[in-house]
């Protein structure tokens, strides 16, 4: 039963990796790459820790686990803010292509 | 230790503690490295002092954490979607998020819960005028799209003040949702 559950855990934790590539290569401009590769990975990285975390047997590697999901959660946000934010302020970002831009009135 | 440096020890035993789970065994050996490199990590690189910003209320915390858990996984589902359609045209925007109350906690709370947040990113905060400029993967078609993608992310502010908004606040949020009719 732990078997199936972490099995679903982890490959779905690789399939929403697997998208993050695709996205990387199917978006046309920097911020929408920055979605596809930042996002769906920080569910994906929770997802295969938990599921790995059922097949490890020590406490200590768990906790190891966990501080692996927690730096995710918290570096992931602040690179993407500052890649997204120097892509705007430097133009490289298609800023042409927005539908509204409020940040520019 | 000096009293003025005494807010950094919180820092060390963070760091400690990282420092053991890292290695596995809260040995002593363990314990009194990671003391020594907490110690040496916050004099060379002084972590900044934080002004005290109210009591953190754990079961608004909580409802927090819990809507944000869905948000992550709605939004993961739909970025994929919107990954797996490549012909689906995608309408890219830059939307101004004002924020009610302008505590640093809270805007780092929110912008960080938002960045995290499938097919939404912080592109700036302006910490004056307490406004964060989302950029969004695709706001959709329709006249009030945008207005759509602010009201959901104000869903959020709404539940971060509740759990880390000042008391001053928290209070005035409260009464704007009261005479708005609970939203």
């Amino acid at each position: 039963m732990t078997d199936v559950l972490s099995a679903v855990l982890l490959l779905s934790g690789v399939s929403l990796a697997l998208i993050a590539g695709l996205g990387l290569v199917r978006f046309p401009d920097v911020f929408s790459r920055m979605h596809a590769a930042t996002k769906p990975t920080t569910l994906g990285v929770l997802l295969v820790t938990v599921g790995a975390s059922l097949q490890v047997d020590s406490g200590d590697d768990r906790v190891k686990l966990l501080l692996v999901a927690a730096f995710q959660f918290l570096t992931a946000p602040v690179a993407a803010h500052m890649i997204g934010r120097a892509a705007y302020r430097t133009g490289a970002g298609a800023i042409d292509e927005l539908v509204v831009d409020e940040l520019r009135d | 230790m000096t009293m003025s440096r005494l807010h950094r020890l919180p820092m060390v035993a963070w760091l400690t503690v990282v420092w053991v789970g890292l290695w596995g065994l809260p040995s002593a050996a363990n314990v009194l490295g990671g003391l020594a490199v907490g110690a040496g990590v916050v004099a060379l690189l002084p972590p900044t002092r934080v002004p005290s910003q109210g009591l953190v209320r754990p079961l608004a915390l909580l409802r927090f954490l819990g809507f944000f858990a869905f948000d992550l996984m709605r939004a993961s589902a739909r970025v994929a979607g919107q990954v797996l359609c490549p012909r689906h045209q995608l309408r890219q925007a830059v939307v101004a998020v004002p924020v009610r109350g302008a505590s640093d906690r809270l805007l780092t709370l929110l912008a960080n819960a938002i960045s995290l947040t499938p097919g939404t990113l912080t592109l700036e905060v302006d910490r004056p005028r307490s406004t964060l400029y989302v950029h969004v993967l695709d706001v959709g078609g329709g006249p009030d799209a945008v207005e759509q993608v602010r009201a959901s992310i104000l869903r959020v502010e709404r539940l971060a003040i509740l759990a880390v908004g000042s008391a001053d606040c928290r209070k005035a949020l409260l009464e704007d949702t009261g005479q708005a009719g609970r939203t």
